[in-house]
């Protein structure tokens, strides 16, 4: 299939103000009240802006044929109208089978990685002129996030040559899933694709501390800290961009560390004060760093990671980003190891829009952790398998060595 | 300091409901209001906003399913957890396309649903935090 099919022009140069658009199916509500607290200004009626994108076809779910079933022994035989409700949902999620959105996803994944070593790589070179290439893939990202759930697990990679690369490229990802998510509209949801690409080009001064194994000292922490003034910085360098949009996406990069109990920096800004975009990006970046490994510290497992997030909600985090996170990622997020009812051990390859607890596993280990036959499993499929718990690596480490090696390798990104 | 969480729970059967009555009593942070029959269950789940609903997939005069829309119109955000007999588990399923947080099996374990309230409190983390707190 091509690609470039899905590839709709991204008219350049047009307001991103994020705006709520009526949504369809969610567990949360996006509806326009806050949660809690004080007026967003999200919530405002802005102003219609002209000449908005051309209108993006919905991705049409092919008539595919079903995937083969995964031979769980507990699929039951299937009324009409369970068959009907199962269309539903397969039209809702896509009625494409796992390999060919595994396909697609990969190859868009892959080109939000390319991109973003090539801004890291060019950025300090003197000028660029991406900002139309990086709203177009922003726009396949949006398209690809409606109709294919499995691009947002490739969130799960990390970029050994440099992390900033893959941290990038997840953080625009997941934002762009959250602002879909959130029901904004499509020119804000890539215009945020764009901001959070490019939130950590400060971090570039600092490649030296993020490499080193031991935690920073107070010193290199403060250093750290000027880095979304220097990545707002930069963007004066993309030639390609109006000034108009810069001075937005700088606002945004700027805030993107503020947290809205005045606890982040550079401002201590309060709620009311840092911009929504910026609460997006920023609690998909905590969410992507504490969820990859860093050289001072592993990984955490996606799942607690979750917890911790979902508990700073009213801290850190303003709650309708909270939901949106856990829209997006359901509490067993992909790359999360887990335990089945059944015992065996799988990892979750897929969230199920829609379902905070029942995702797509791929079956990796029998219950005594030896090698299992791998199969996918739909657990909204199978109804009498859930998530018992979340398998840690040290468990995994202490039950089966050469397993946890394998799966260390393959958090790792590599571009052929 | 927070008002307690409103929980609904919706069973006809009395050894059910006696043990569910048992893991709810490790939950201290919901306000619960149980119905007995459909029509009073309808009757609340159409008047009164919930948190929390825990529901029979067929209680006489209804079905859970009904249940799970009129909650859901009332609270888009409600979490609701079926409790089916093993021979409807294709329904219960269907449930949980429909919406549905989880369900559980009769005789509900204490632990499989415990954790499912644990998963609820985690997602919202409002029916988490004690309710003095």
């Amino acid at each position: 299939m091509k690609f470039s099919d899905l590839n709709g022009r991204a008219k350049k140069e047009e307001a991103p103000e994020p705006r709520v658009r009526e949504k369809k199916t969610a567990y949360f509500r996006a509806s326009a009240e806050p949660a809690a607290g004080p007026p967003n200004p999200l919530d405002a009626p802005l102003p219609d802006i002209p000449g908005k994108l051309p209108p993006v076809p919905e991705a049409a779910p092919a008539a595919a044929p079903e995937a083969p079933p995964a031979g769980i022994p507990e699929k039951r035989s299937i009324s009409r109208k369970d068959r009907q409700r199962k269309d539903e949902a397969a039209v809702r999620a896509s009625a494409r089978p796992f390999p060919e959105l595994d396909a697609q996803a990969r190859e868009i994944y892959s080109r939000n990685i390319a991109l973003a070593k090539e801004l890291i790589g060019q950025i300090d070179r003197g000028y660029v002129e991406k900002y139309g290439s990086i709203m177009r893939q922003a726009e396949l990202n949006s398209q690809a996030l409606s109709s294919n759930p499995v691009l947002l697990s490739y969130t799960r990679y990390a970029t050994a040559d440099d992390y900033l690369y893959a941290h990038s490229a997840n953080v625009a990802v997941i934002s762009q899933a959250m602002g879909l998510a959130l029901g904004l509209e499509r020119s804000a949801v890539n215009f945020l694709g764009f901001c959070a690409l490019a939130h950590d080009l400060g971090m570039i001064d600092h490649s030296k501390l993020a490499k080193q194994e031991n935690r920073l000292t107070d010193a290199e922490y403060s250093e750290i800290m000027l880095h979304p003034e220097a990545g707002a910085a930069r963007i004066d360098r993309f030639l390609d961009m109006d000034g108009r949009l810069k001075e937005q996406a700088k606002k945004i990069i700027l805030q993107v560390h503020e947290r809205i109990d005045a606890g982040g920096y550079p401002g201590r800004l309060t709620n009311e004060e840092i911009s929504f975009s910026a609460q997006i990006i920023g609690i998909a970046d905590v969410y992507e760093a504490m969820s990859h490994p860093r050289s001072w510290r592993p990984a955490g497992h996606p799942h607690n990671v979750m917890k911790h997030l979902i508990d700073k909600e009213g801290h850190g985090f303003n709650s309708r980003v909270v939901k949106a996170l856990i829209e997006v990622f359901s509490i067993y997020p992909p790359g999360s190891l887990v335990a089945l009812s059944t015992g065996e051990i799988a990892g979750v390859v897929q969230v199920n829009p829609g379902s905070l607890t029942r995702p797509v596993v791929s079956v990796l280990l029998d219950p005594d952790f030896s090698p299992a036959l791998p199969r996918l499993a739909d657990l909204l499929e199978h109804p009498l398998t859930g998530i018992e718990r979340i398998v840690e690596e040290e468990e995994l480490l202490a039950r089966n060595p050469k397993f946890a090696a394998r799966q260390e390798l393959e958090r790792w990104w590599v571009d052929w | 300091m927070a008002d307690p969480k409103q929980l609904l729970f919706i069973e006809e059967e009395g050894y059910v409901i006696d043990r569910v009555r048992e893991i709810l009593k490790g939950f201290p942070q919901f306000e619960i209001t149980s119905a007995n029959s459909g029509e009073e269950a309808r009757e609340l789940a159409t008047n009164r906003a919930f948190d929390v609903v825990i529901t029979d997939m067929y209680i006489r005069g209804v079905s859970g399913l009904e249940l799970l829309h009129h909650a859901k119109e009332k609270n888009k955000e409600v979490v609701v957890i079926i409790i089916t007999g093993a021979d409807n588990v294709d329904v219960a399923a269907g449930a949980l396309k429909e919406g549905a947080f989880d369900f559980v099996i009769k005789p509900p374990s204490l632990d499989r649903l415990a954790n499912i309230l644990k998963l609820v409190t985690l997602v919202n983390p409002a029916i988490g935090r004690k309710p003095s707190a």
